[in-house]
């Protein structure tokens, strides 16, 4: 069903069901109070901070971490005391005794398995056996400039040496990747007071899914569903779009997440041009912001004319226009940059940072009386060049 | 070509009209109150039905606007944003609502949703848009699809950045057209 259709078929769902109630309406209206009851438009209340769940999700993760801390932690020569997670798509586990030698490997797909084949790596430490790994990988192809995004997940009860081995793996990739001529990117993030056990899913490991379950708090655009099939250096990007929210306080980044395989901001906004017959002189201002949709990395762009506002979903990888809406007449308000997306009141929504991309040049083309003319909503000239692009838009949607 | 032009009732869709009802109400003229009524009740309800999930809630919002808008039209000061003025008084109303239904089951959150197992072809649209949207969605596409305002104007009447609105309107017919296909896969 196409979107005017759909539009049409709820306008027709709900007037069917609309009730008629004028008799009880007029039965209730009596003569004009005398005193005027005047409604006040009241300004609507604060929605409940998303931060609350969060905070309260921390408290309980804090409660939890502190009672591990008053626990006797004992180690055992063969027993699991740190399990490591190393995300690269494909993904690795390595189940390490408290003396941090590696016990087994676990591959978390057939790729992995193939890479790692005939690899001896139990009995060696933690670190010498993710030098290894990674080495691998990256030879594989698997880590590149392109895609320089290793996730690297500490899971041991003690929340301290779960950070200790967290730095040096960090440290040690780094300078591996290095060594193979790559700028990698590397996430790190510990996960304490859980049991420490191998992943149980077969198509995702526990770090990766610990991160998809940080990003999936921060935002309802963000779905658990959609980030998990993600690559890993998709996350890597969102994370760093997210960067200063309070979910991913404990996850560290070194080194940035490569954008040679994404068509950037300003290509995002060129496409959106491009398709929807926007001349670039006309733009006023365009933000773009990076999301996901339909489990793919996208920007939102939403360019702003003179004349109307247009707001687009553009494939992050492709520059295919996976959606768009305009506004249908010509906005002139204030469009609520970065700043007023920051302070929304929606309780179910966060935009993630915007990042304004400059536009060309200032050129309105629109005059005084034409804006009025808008305003009024007569069926301007300008309208209907707004009209086309929605024509456009909807030429091009499913 | 797309049908591009939203037919909205004529009250809806010149505020001047809508505006000289108003002020005839504000008069005692009941006709001028069944007109606006006529005109408008559909975007009504369909606005409270996106708050309240709920038909008959959202049928008490609809005939309580009214009786407010009879009380109070002697105090409106025309603005040129009659619409506004009335899904405000709607969104009060049915915000009330849900604070008085919360009060009486404070672990109900989640708003009941109607139809289940009465769910039919007819309201098919309705159904998904009932179950499967945030508030905020629900709101945005109602006040767009049904009482076909502008996205700039649900910007205002919602106090939401108009990028945010746009963004959430597709997001939401989106998520609606998934429903929809799924549902018709099944």
């Amino acid at each position: 069903m196409k979107r005017h259709e759909l539009e049409n078929e709820l306008k027709k769902q709900v007037a069917a069901e609309t009730p008629d109630v004028l008799d009880a309406i007029l039965e209730r209206c009596g003569e004009q109070p005398e005193s005027i009851c005047r409604t006040e438009d009241k300004a609507p209340k604060q929605a409940k901070r998303m931060w609350r769940p969060v905070l309260a999700t921390a408290a309980a993760v804090a409660v939890i971490v502190a009672g591990s801390l008053g626990l006797h932690s004992y180690t055992v020569a063969h027993a699991v005391d740190t399990v490591v997670s190393l995300d690269v798509n494909p993904g690795v586990e390595i189940m390490a005794n408290s003396a941090e030698k590696v016990l087994s490997i676990s591959a978390l797909d057939e790729e992995a398995g193939a890479a790692l084949e005939g690899s001896a790596l139990e009995g060696k430490t933690l670190e010498d056996a993710a030098d290894e790994i990674v080495l691998i990988l990256t030879e594989e192809g698997y880590i590149t400039q392109e895609a320089n995004s290793v996730l690297v997940t500490v899971n041991n009860a003690d929340s301290a040496k779960a950070e200790d081995i967290e730095g040096r793996l960090i440290e040690r990739i780094v300078a591996v990747l290095d060594s193979k001529g790559v700028e990698g990117s590397v996430l790190g993030q510990t996960v304490s007071g859980g049991r420490v056990e191998a992943s149980t899913s077969t198509d995702i490991s526990a770090g990766k899914a610990a991160l998809v379950e940080k990003l999936a708090a921060l935002s309802p655009e963000l779905d658990a569903e959609e980030l998990k099939n993600m690559p890993v250096s998709d996350l890597a990007v969102l994370a760093e779009v997210y960067a200063g929210e309070d979910g991913l306080k404990g996850v560290v980044r070194v080194g940035k997440a490569s954008e040679d395989s994404y068509i950037g901001a300003e290509g995002a906004v060129n496409a959106t041009g491009a398709e929807l017959g926007i001349n670039a002189l006309d733009i006023v201002k365009a933000q773009t912001s990076v999301g996901v949709d339909e489990g793919k990395l996208v920007y939102k762009v939403d360019i702003e004319t003179d004349v109307g506002h247009v707001f687009s979903i553009v494939d992050a990888v492709t520059g295919k226009i996976l959606d768009a809406v305009a506004d249908a007449s010509g906005y002139t308000g204030n469009s609520g940059g970065s700043e007023a997306a920051g302070s929304e009141s929606g309780e179910e929504y966060t935009q993630p940072p915007a990042v304004e991309t400059p536009a060309v040049e200032e050129t309105p083309y629109v005059s005084e009386g034409m804006e009025d003319a808008i305003e009024g909503e007569i069926k301007s000239g300008v309208e209907q060049i707004l009209d086309k692009i929605g024509d456009t838009i909807k030429g091009l949607l499913p | 070509m797309p049908a591009t032009t939203k037919i909205r009732p004529d009250a809806v869709n010149d505020p001047a009209q809508a505006e000289l009802l108003i002020k005839r109400i504000a008069q005692g003229d009941r006709d001028a109150l069944a007109e606006l009524y006529s005109a408008c009740r559909v975007s009504v309800y369909g606005f409270a039905m996106s708050i309240l999930k709920e038909k008959t809630d959202a049928e008490d919002v609809l005939q309580e606007v009214f009786v407010r808008v009879w009380q109070s039209a002697p105090g409106y000061r025309a603005q040129g944003k009659p619409m506004a003025w009335l899904l405000t008084i709607a969104r009060n109303l049915s915000n009330d609502a849900v604070r008085g239904r919360n009060r009486l089951s404070p672990l109900s959150e989640e708003l009941p949703t109607e139809g289940g197992s009465e769910r039919s072809d007819d309201r098919i649209v309705l159904d998904a848009a009932m179950s499967v949207l945030a508030k905020d969605e629900r709101q945005i596409v109602m006040l767009h699809a049904v009482s076909g305002m502008r996205h700039r104007e649900i910007a205002q009447i919602l106090s939401m950045p108009l990028s945010t609105v746009l963004s959430k309107y597709s997001r939401a017919t989106k998520k609606l057209q998934k429903e929809i296909r799924g549902g018709e896969a099944n």
